[in-house]
């Protein structure tokens, strides 16, 4: 997934993004409320973690402002203020989820996972579709019944397809989920790393759409 | 407070019981002793008419035969309403002797002086009236027992003294409804405080009209103080939410880069997160013992140790340690007239301001910036001026910055917020202030003052 951290602490921010890339994410990490209002358009994000006390702007104010601006991503806020901003307020103002500091990484992860699955509009952690079975609590992808091993940029393309299964994801999408803002890709490891995906599930089972992107189809039918 | 004001109701009834009983008794007693002697001059007034009716009637009608059956029915008609029985007589002459005399009538024949008298025979005791006519050499007396003065008394007493103990309990009802009325207010006073909220104190607001003079002062005192009290309250839960926010950060950052730490594969990451994990636990010592520096000074703690020192050197050798901890680009100026300046203080707390005021310059000062450090003297105030070249701070700011944990915007990760609520606190244990205001030509000027004590300049 791709998710943008907005936290102003540094050392808790650092933490956070290397927590979630080892989990197999790209971070984008934004430190000023002001940025972060308008970080979500035009980018494409799975999700966001959202610190409530933040220079420029509030946390509230910035998720407010997402919210009036119809940015659906859903956001999970991190928050050391119980008293003064209830769970109540919170979710009111359009947090879809929110954890009280100090974060446990893996119950972050597991709230993510959720909010992007239920985004998504799946019930479970299991992505399957034209015999391909991907699992992203664990991490581990079947192809016809059969494990299969794959690095972290393989498994997030995968991931990214199945979701929106038989649709076309389009190219710069799936680099923004890989590389986010500040890795920029070589010229044709995207295509090397297509390649490689294709050797491990099948090459039929994914397609080129020209000019548009990538989808995963039952190669056999069409 | 409940039992207080109880005992007050019940000290109040007592008194008014003591001193209605008091009354009562004074009325019943004169009452008692006014029909006592009402009684009596009753009794014998009636002997008097008597005597005279018969005497008279002697004088007129000298038919002794039928005298004592007019007298009887005369004196029964003229008696028999308040007492049973007619009075004895006994009517003699000078010349005659005995004329008539009544059955009932005790041998007094001995008793010739005229007037009232008491007698005492056969166990009884009489009211004897004895009346002479020197003209026609007659005598009379007529008697009675005392026990017809007491069935008198008695009547008398059943009219007027039996009404007053009717008195005695309407005086224990009126006191209890006096004082349950009169100590009404200070109830309703006892309940409105009562229903104060300790948590979330606020003013009584009770309507002055319906006050009693007496405690308008000490509600509208009550009043002053609860409103105190809600300040300081509502400061410290603007403290505590602060602190518990700047507390928790320093410990979520270390938590999360352990976990990172402890499932990096990398030994490079791992190294880095551990880093992290260090710097957060130093900021966290450092926010500790700046919240433990104020706990220190809370000014009902204890008396802090002074010494006599010289603010100048003082302030020159902290711009040493300052320049010392490494803070590139900024030069720092000492500028002062004075020598020296000797002021009553405590040196590693002074240290402490001069430290965090120039923390805070070198914050807010631009790459290559100067900041100038005033020492001088003003009146019995020595007084510390440390300017830079930064932004500036808004007016409507100025005063907030000095709160605990507030951060001015702009300054994300600078500090816990505490440096200039310390500043301030030191300032004023040792009997001065501080406060911010715009330097000329840009820039932030923050001046500390301190009270000289008792030396002053060399």
């Amino acid at each position: 997934m791709r998710i943008l951290v907005v936290e102003d602490d540094e050392v808790l921010g650092d933490g956070l993004c290397e927590g979630l890339r080892q989990d197999g994410h790209t971070i984008d990490w934004l430190l000023d409320g002001r940025i972060a209002e308008a970080a979500l358009e035009g980018e494409a994000f799975d999700a966001v973690v959202l610190d409530l006390s933040l220079p420029g702007r509030t946390g509230i104010q910035v998720l407010k402002h997402w919210r009036d601006t119809h940015q659906t991503t859903p956001v999970v806020v991190l928050t050391a203020y119980e008293a003064q901003w209830n769970s109540v307020t919170l979710l009111d103002q359009g947090a879809d989820d929110y954890l009280t500091k100090p974060v446990d990484l893996e119950e972050l992860e597991a709230r993510l996972r959720a909010l992007a699955r239920r985004a998504n509009g799946h019930s479970d952690n299991r992505l399957s579709h034209c015999g391909i079975s991907l699992d992203r609590s664990d991490r581990r992808v079947w192809v016809d019944g059969t494990p299969v091993d794959l690095s972290a940029h393989e498994f997030m393309v995968l991931e990214a397809l199945l979701e929106r299964p038989g649709r076309v994801v389009g190219r710069e999408q799936l680099e923004s989920r890989l590389y986010g803002w500040n890795e920029g890709p070589e010229s044709n490891s995207f295509h090397v790393l297509i390649h490689k995906l294709r050797g491990h599930v099948g090459a039929h089972r994914i397609e080129t759409v020209r000019g548009l992107g990538y989808r995963v189809t039952d190669g056999g039918a069409s | 407070m409940k039992a207080q004001s109880l005992s007050l109701h019940m000290r109040l009834l007592v008194w008014l019981l003591i001193l209605l009983g008091l009354l009562w008794l004074v009325i019943w007693t004169s009452a008692r002793h006014t029909v006592g002697d009402a009684a009596s001059r009753e009794v014998d007034q009636r002997l008097q008419t008597a005597a005279s009716l018969i005497l008279n009637l002697q004088i007129d009608n000298a038919r002794p035969s039928s005298l004592q059956l007019i007298l009887r029915d005369l004196l029964t008609l003229h008696l028999s309403a308040p007492t049973p029985r007619p009075p004895g007589f006994e009517l003699v002459s000078d010349e005659v002797g005995l004329i008539a005399r009544s059955a009932d009538f005790p041998q007094l024949a001995h008793i010739a002086s005229p007037g009232f008298s008491d007698l005492a025979v056969d166990d009884q005791d009489w009211r004897v009236f004895t009346m002479s006519d020197q003209g026609h050499g007659l005598t009379i007396r007529v008697a009675v027992t005392q026990a017809a003065n007491d069935a008198e008394a008695q009547i008398l007493d059943d009219d007027f003294t039996r009404p007053l103990l009717w008195l005695l309990p309407a005086f224990v009802v009126l006191a209890f409804v006096s004082v349950w009325r009169g100590l009404a207010p200070l109830r309703r006073i006892e309940s409105a405080i009562a229903e104060i909220d300790p948590t979330n104190p606020r003013p009584l607001g009770l309507d002055a009209s319906r006050v009693p003079d007496e405690l308008r002062q000490l509600l509208a005192t009550l009043d002053r103080l609860l409103i105190r009290v809600r300040d300081v309250l509502m400061r410290q839960r603007v403290f505590t939410v602060g602190a518990s926010h700047e507390l928790r950060t320093p410990i979520a950052g270390c938590r999360t880069q352990l976990q990172v730490a402890r499932r990096s594969l990398d030994s490079e990451r791992c190294k880095h997160a551990l880093e992290q994990a260090q710097h957060s636990l130093d900021h966290l010592a450092r926010l500790v013992e700046a919240l433990l520096l104020l706990a220190r000074l809370d000014p009902c703690a204890s008396q802090l140790k002074r010494h006599r020192l010289d603010l100048v050197e003082l302030t020159r050798s902290t711009l040493d340690t300052f320049d010392a901890q490494g803070h590139p680009g900024v030069a720092c100026r000492l500028e002062t007239s004075q020598e020296t300046i000797f002021i009553e203080a405590n040196p590693t707390l002074l240290e402490t301001l001069i430290l965090n005021l120039l923390k805070n310059a070198y914050q807010a000062s631009p790459p290559d910036g100067t900041i100038r450090v005033r020492v001088s003297l003003a009146g019995l105030q020595a007084r510390l001026s440390v300017i830079d070249e930064g932004p500036g701070i808004p007016e409507a700011s100025r005063e907030r910055v000095f709160d605990p944990f507030h951060k001015g915007d702009g300054h994300a990760t600078s500090g816990h917020g505490l440096g200039l609520a310390i500043v301030r606190t030191i300032a004023r244990v040792h009997g001065g202030d501080a406060c911010l205001r715009p330097a000329p030509g840009g820039g932030t000027e923050a001046v500390a003052s301190i009270a000289v004590g008792t030396t002053s300049v060399a």
